[in-house]
C-alpha cells in the first residue's frame, strides 16, 4: 500500500494502481477517451493527463503525464484539474474536435473546458470523425480475435481500415467496434436483409427469426457464437423477443 | 592467412594471440612496399572514390603495391582522398583527387616521392603511435594534426577511421584493439566494469545524455532473463552522419564495446539496429561480426573464457521515430515503431519485456577506449558535467564541412571559426543548429558558450546525436523552423494526439507565415500549442518537436514579426515573399535565362532586355544562377 | 518474369516462422519485387501467423515499403538539413518538372520514380541525390537534366 495525494486529498492505494483508478476510487472523475477497462492501455488520446509531483533526491519534480497508465508510488502528488492541466486539456480537445467536430462526448467536454470547435482544421476536414483512439482495433484484436481492422500509415495520415477489404471474409458482424467508438465514427446500418458496417466496409447477411421473421443477427456472427457457446439451437434461431417468450413460458412456471 | 589464423588460435593463450595479431597488424599498417589507402566511406564514394580506386588499379596494375579501401578521416569536403604510405616514411594524405591527378601522382609515389600537389598533410602521433619516432617526416608537407581543421580535435572514437582497413582485424589489434576486452574478461568482475564506466562520467551520445554506467547498473540489478544489449545505429537526425563513419570506418571498436557491456550486465545476445539508408554500414558490420567470431572475440567462449555473446543485425525500415528506444525495440519485435509509455524503464522491461541496455554507436565505441586509457585520464578530458569527447558533423554554411571529434567544453566559436574555417564567401554567421529536429538554433550572441550537455539545454537546445549545422545570413529562421516541423510531421508515428495533430497544426501555422499569410495572434497560438505538445506528448519525439519553433522564437522573433506584420522575408528565402527581377540596364539579352527557365516565364527577343513574367515564375532561382551579367536580382 | 509465389516462399523459408521475422521478410520482398504485392502480404500473414491487419500496418508504417511498384530507377532526393539549406527543394522541383511526375509517382514509361529521404549522410556534398545506389553530390538544378538524360540513354 502507498500513500498518495489527489487534489489535496490523501489516500492509500495498492502499489501499482493507476492514478486514474485511484482517483475514481475516491470519486474524482478524470475524462478519458482511449481508455477501456477491458483492453490493454494505449495512452494515446492524452485527455486524461494530470499534473504529477514527486520528491526525488531533495528536489520536487513536476511533470504532466497520462493518468490511465501512470502507477501510484509513495509520496506521489496528483493535481487533476490545475490551471495547467485545464489549459492543455483544452488544447487537446481543440485538436480532437478538428477531427470529430460532431462528436457528442467531445462537444460536452469542450463546453466544460472552454474549447473552441473551429480553432484548427484537420487533414481530413473532420469528415472521418475518427480520433484514432484505436479502441475499435484493440477490441477486434484482443476481445473478438477477428482482426478485421488495424491502423495503417503513420503520423497525420494514420487511419483505421480493413486492409484490402478483408472485412468481407473475416468480419463476424458483432459491431463491437461501433459500440466501443467514442465519437460514433463507425456507421452501422441495419437493413431488412443485411447488416452494413459502412466504414470497412462489411456487408453481412442477416438471419431472420424462425417464429416472427424479425432480424436475429448476422449469419456469420450467429455461426461464430454457435461454435463458441454451447446453447440449444433455438437460442440461435429466434429473435430476442421470441426467445424471451419461449423461456418465460416454458422454463419458469 | 587462414592457416596462420588457426595456428594462432590453437594456442588458446589470448595474451599471446593478441601479441601475434598485433605484430602482424603492424606489418599490414606499415608494410615493406608502397601502400595506397583510398578513403571509401559513403561520402568518399559519392565524391568519386570508386573512380580513384579503379584508376589506381589500372595505373599500378603491373606493380607490387598494396591497394585498399579505408573509412574517412573526417574532412569530407575535400574527398576523394588517399593515404600514401612509402616504407620508412610517414604516410601522406592526398585530397581533392581526380583520375587525371592520380595518373600524374601515382608514378611519383612509386618512386618514393611525395609531390606537394594535392597533399593535404602527413599523419602524425595521433595515428602512428610508436611509429611516430621511427618513420621519417616528409619535408615540405604539413602535419595533419597542425592543420586548422584537425588542430583542436581529439580523436578517441574516430582514431582509426580513415586510417586502418576497417575489416582488417590485425590492424585493429595493432592499434590496441581487443586489449581492453582481454583485460575486462581476465581482470574485472562485471560490477567493476560498471563502476569504472560510472566513474568515467560517460553519458549517452545518442541524444539523451543519460549516465551510461548508471543505465548499465540498473539493468544488471533488474530481475529477469535473458538480458539484451542493443546498439542504436538508426542515426536519423538529418545532417548527422557520425555513426555512419564509425560503422564503416572502425566496426570492431563498436563490437568490442558491446561485448564489454554485455559482460558487465550479464547478457548473451546483442542487436545492432542500423537504418536502412546505410547499406554499406550494414555490409561492413556483417563482415566484421563474422571475422570477430572467427578470431574468438565474439560468439561462444569469448577469448577462451566462460562468456558467450552473439550479435544480430536488424535493418531499419525508414522511420526516424525508430531511433527512440522503445520504438526501436518494437521494430525488432516485428511491430510498427510506436513508442511505449516511458515510466516503464527499458533497463527493467525492454526488448521482449526483458531487461535491456540500449546505447548509441558512439557510446559503445567509447567503452573500450575508456578501459584502455583508464578512468582518471578520461576524466581529464571535457567539462565537469560532460566528460570525454563528442563527434560532431559540422555541415552547412561552413568552410570545412566534415566530421569532427573534440573534447567537451570547446566553444561554438572555436568549432565554427577555428576548426570549421569560418563562413564561406565571407558571409555573416547567423545561427548554428544543434541536436537535430529535437534541438534548437543558437545565435551569434552565444558563440562563446562551451559545448556541453547541460549548457546546451540551458540555452534551449540540446546535444542530440551531434549534428551541428551552420547557417549564414542568407538563411531564413522561420523557414528553418518550418523545415524541421515538416520533417517531424512526416516522421511522427501518429499514436498520440499532441504530436500527431499538434505538430501538424504547428507546421501549418509556420507554413502560413512563410507564405505571407501570418496573423496577429499566430505567435501566441504557436506558444500555446508548443507548451501542450511539449508537456502532453507520449515520447521524446513529440516532447521535443516544438524546440525548433521555440528557439527561433526566442532568438529570432524579429524575423517572425517581419513575416507576419510586414509580409517580408528579410533573408530573401520564402518564395511567396520574394520576387525575381531582371535589371534592364544590365541585361544583354543573351537569352541564357530564357533558355533555362523551366516554366517559360521569361520573355524577350534578341537585343531586347528580357523580362520575368511574375505570374508564371516559380521562384526556382535558375535564372539568377545562369546569368553571367548579374542582371537578375532577388528582392 | 519472376514467379511471385515461388519467390515469396523462398524468402520466407530463410527466416523463422514467427512475427519477429515480419520486417526482414518484407524488406527482402521489397528488394526483389520493388514493392509489396498483395499476394505477398497475404502469404506472409499465413506463414508467419500474423493477422493480415498487422502485416498491412507494418507494410504501410515504414518508408522502406511501398504497396505500388516503383520505377526502374528510383531517384532519392535527400532533404536533410544541410541539403535543404543548399537548395534541395529546387532540385526536387526541377526533377518533378523534367519528369512530369509528382513525388512517389512513377513516370509513364515506368523508368523513374522520385522519393524524398532524410538523410543520406553525405552532408558535405549537399545537395545530394541517389539513383539506385549511386550518389550524386554538389548538384545544381541545371545539372539535373543531364543526369536524367544519361539514365534514359541506358
Amino acid at each position: 500500500m502507498v500513500t498518495i495525494e489527489i487534489d489535496g486529498i490523501k489516500t492509500r492505494v495498492e502499489e501499482g494502481t493507476t492514478v486514474l483508478q485511484a482517483a475514481r476510487q475516491i470519486g474524482i472523475e478524470i475524462p478519458t477517451l482511449c481508455y477501456h477497462e477491458a483492453l490493454t492501455r494505449y495512452a494515446s488520446c492524452r485527455i486524461c493527463i494530470v499534473e504529477l509531483s514527486i520528491e526525488k533526491r531533495g528536489r520536487m519534480r513536476t511533470w504532466i503525464d497520462a493518468s490511465c497508465v501512470y502507477p501510484c508510488q509513495e509520496g506521489l502528488i496528483v493535481k487533476t484539474n490545475s490551471e495547467k492541466v485545464k489549459k492543455e486539456r483544452k488544447v487537446i480537445l481543440e485538436l480532437l474536435l478538428s477531427r470529430a467536430p460532431e462528436s457528442k462526448i467531445l462537444n460536452e467536454l469542450a463546453e466544460k473546458y472552454g474549447a473552441r470547435k473551429d480553432r484548427f482544421e484537420s487533414v481530413d476536414k473532420g469528415k472521418s470523425n475518427c480520433i484514432l483512439c484505436s479502441l475499435c482495433v484493440r477490441t477486434c484484436h484482443e476481445l473478438i480475435h477477428a482482426d478485421v481492422i488495424g491502423t495503417a500509415y503513420r503520423g497525420i495520415r494514420k487511419k483505421v481500415l480493413s486492409p484490402y477489404n478483408i472485412a468481407q471474409d473475416v468480419c463476424i458482424g458483432c459491431t463491437a467496434c461501433a459500440f466501443v467508438c467514442p465519437t460514433g465514427a463507425i456507421k452501422v446500418k441495419l437493413g431488412k436483409d443485411r447488416l452494413d458496417i459502412e466504414s470497412w466496409p462489411a456487408s453481412l447477411e442477416i438471419v431472420k427469426c424462425k417464429k416472427c421473421g424479425k432480424p436475429v443477427g448476422p449469419k456469420v456472427y450467429i455461426e461464430h457464437l454457435r461454435k463458441e457457446v454451447p446453447l440449444s439451437d433455438e437460442v440461435f434461431e429466434l429473435c430476442y423477443e421470441c426467445r424471451r417468450k419461449m423461456y418465460t413460458t416454458t422454463t419458469w412456471k | 592467412m587462414n592457416t596462420e589464423k588457426s595456428s594462432v588460435l590453437e594456442k588458446k593463450d589470448f595474451k599471446k594471440i593478441l601479441e601475434e595479431l598485433k605484430l602482424e597488424g603492424k606489418k599490414h599498417l606499415f608494410p615493406d612496399k608502397l601502400k595506397i589507402s583510398v578513403q571509401s566511406a559513403t561520402c568518399g564514394k559519392a565524391s568519386g572514390a570508386d573512380e580513384i580506386y579503379s584508376t589506381l588499379e589500372n595505373t599500378l596494375k603491373d606493380e607490387d603495391v598494396i591497394l585498399e579501401r579505408v573509412g574517412c578521416i573526417g574532412l569530407c569536403q575535400q574527398e576523394p582522398m588517399v593515404n600514401v604510405y612509402v616504407p620508412g616514411w610517414k604516410p601522406v594524405v592526398y585530397a581533392n583527387l581526380t583520375p587525371k591527378i592520380i595518373e600524374e601522382l601515382a608514378p611519383q609515389w612509386l618512386e618514393g616521392k611525395f609531390p606537394e600537389k594535392n597533399a593535404l598533410g602527413q599523419l602524425g602521433p595521433s595515428y602512428l603511435d610508436d611509429m611516430e619516432g621511427i618513420l621519417k617526416p616528409v619535408s615540405g608537407i604539413k602535419r595533419i594534426e597542425d592543420l586548422g581543421f584537425f588542430k583542436k580535435q581529439l580523436k578517441i572514437v574516430l582514431r582509426n577511421s580513415g586510417f586502418i582497413n576497417p575489416l582488417d582485424i590485425y590492424e585493429y589489434v595493432a592499434r590496441g584493439g581487443f586489449y581492453s576486452l582481454y583485460r575486462v574478461l581476465h581482470e574485472y568482475e562485471p560490477d567493476q566494469v560498471i563502476d569504472d564506466i560510472i566513474k568515467s562520467g560517460l553519458r549517452g551520445r545518442g541524444g539523451g545524455g543519460f549516465p551510461t554506467g548508471v543505465k548499465w547498473q540498473s539493468c544488471r540489478k533488474a530481475p529477469g532473463f535473458p538480458k539484451y544489449v542493443i546498439c542504436n545505429a538508426d542515426e536519423g537526425d538529418p545532417g548527422a552522419y557520425m555513426d555512419r563513419a564509425t560503422l564503416e570506418g572502425d566496426p570492431f571498436g563498436i563490437l568490442e564495446g558491446m561485448v564489454i557491456g554485455a559482460y558487465a550486465i550479464g547478457s548473451n545476445q546483442g542487436y545492432i539496429y542500423v537504418r536502412a539508408e546505410y547499406p554499406l554500414a550494414v555490409q561492413t558490420l556483417h563482415k566484421a561480426i563474422k571475422i570477430a567470431g572467427e578470431f574468438g572475440f565474439l560468439g561462444k567462449n569469448i577469448m577462451g573464457k566462460d562468456f558467450s555473446f552473439d550479435i544480430k543485425i536488424n535493418r531499419g525500415g525508414g522511420a526516424f521515430v525508430c531511433g527512440e528506444s522503445t520504438a526501436l525495440m518494437a521494430s525488432i519485435e516485428g511491430k510498427v515503431g510506436e513508442p511505449r509509455v516511458k515510466h516503464i524503464h527499458t533497463v527493467v522491461s525492454g526488448l521482449r519485456e526483458k531487461p535491456t541496455v540500449l546505447n548509441n554507436v558512439e557510446t559503445w565505441a567509447n567503452v573500450p577506449r575508456i578501459i584502455e586509457m583508464g578512468v582518471e585520464n578520461y576524466n581529464k578530458i571535457g567539462t565537469k558535467g560532460s566528460k570525454g569527447t563528442k563527434v560532431f558533423s559540422l555541415v552547412g554554411n561552413v568552410n570545412n564541412n566534415g566530421l569532427v571529434e573534440v573534447p567537451m567544453g570547446i566553444t561554438l566559436r572555436e568549432m565554427i571559426f577555428n576548426i570549421g574555417g569560418g563562413i564561406p564567401e565571407n558571409k555573416k554567421f547567423k545561427a548554428v543548429q544543434t541536436g537535430g529536429p529535437s534541438g534548437g538554433c543558437i545565435p551569434e550572441s552565444l558563440l562563446d558558450m562551451p559545448v556541453d550537455f547541460d549548457e546546451l539545454i540551458k540555452v534551449g537546445s540540446m546535444m542530440g546525436s551531434g549534428g551541428m549545422i551552420v547557417m549564414d545570413e542568407d538563411t531564413c529562421m522561420v523557414d528553418v523552423a518550418r523545415y524541421f516541423l515538416s520533417f517531424l510531421v512526416e516522421e511522427s508515428c501518429g499514436k498520440c494526439t499532441p504530436c500527431r495533430e499538434g505538430t501538424y497544426q504547428l507546421y501549418k501555422i509556420v507554413d502560413r507565415i512563410t507564405r505571407g499569410e501570418g496573423r496577429e495572434d499566430d505567435i501566441e497560438l504557436m506558444e500555446e500549442l508548443a507548451e501542450t505538445i511539449k508537456d502532453a506528448s507520449l515520447c521524446a519525439l513529440g516532447k521535443t518537436a516544438p524546440n525548433p519553433v521555440l528557439t527561433t522564437l526566442r532568438y529570432f522573433k524579429d524575423e517572425y514579426i517581419a513575416h507576419i506584420k510586414e509580409k517580408k522575408c528579410p533573408a530573401g528565402v520564402c518564395k511567396e515573399l520574394i520576387t525575381y527581377f531582371i535589371i534592364e540596364d544590365k541585361c544583354t539579352a543573351c537569352g541564357m535565362c530564357k533558355k533555362n527557365c523551366p516554366v517559360g516565364a521569361i520573355e524577350g527577343e534578341k537585343k531586347v532586355p528580357h523580362k520575368i513574367i511574375q505570374e508564371k515564375c516559380t521562384k526556382c532561382g535558375i535564372c539568377l544562377s545562369v546569368c553571367k551579367f548579374d542582371a537578375v536580382v532577388k528582392k | 518474369m519472376i514467379d511471385v509465389r515461388e519467390s515469396i516462399e523462398q524468402i520466407i523459408s530463410k527466416y523463422e516462422k514467427n512475427s519477429e521475422s515480419l520486417i526482414p521478410v518484407l524488406q527482402d520482398m521489397q528488394e526483389i519485387f520493388h514493392y509489396l504485392p498483395e499476394e505477398g502480404l497475404r502469404k506472409v500473414s499465413k506463414e508467419l501467423k500474423v493477422p493480415l491487419q498487422q502485416v498491412f500496418s507494418v507494410a504501410t508504417f515504414y518508408n522502406a515499403f511501398s504497396l505500388t511498384p516503383k520505377g526502374k530507377y528510383i531517384i532519392q532526393v535527400c532533404m536533410g538539413t544541410a541539403c535543404h539549406l543548399k537548395g534541395a527543394q529546387e532540385i526536387l522541383n526541377e526533377l518533378c518538372i523534367k519528369l512530369n511526375v509528382e513525388e512517389k509517382e512513377v513516370t509513364k514509361d515506368g523508368l523513374f520514380s522520385i522519393e524524398t529521404v532524410r538523410c543520406l549522410g553525405c552532408c558535405s556534398l549537399a545537395p545530394v541525390i541517389n539513383i539506385n545506389g549511386k550518389t550524386f553530390g554538389n548538384l545544381k538544378p541545371e545539372k539535373v537534366g543531364e543526369i536524367i538524360d544519361e539514365y534514359r540513354k541506358k
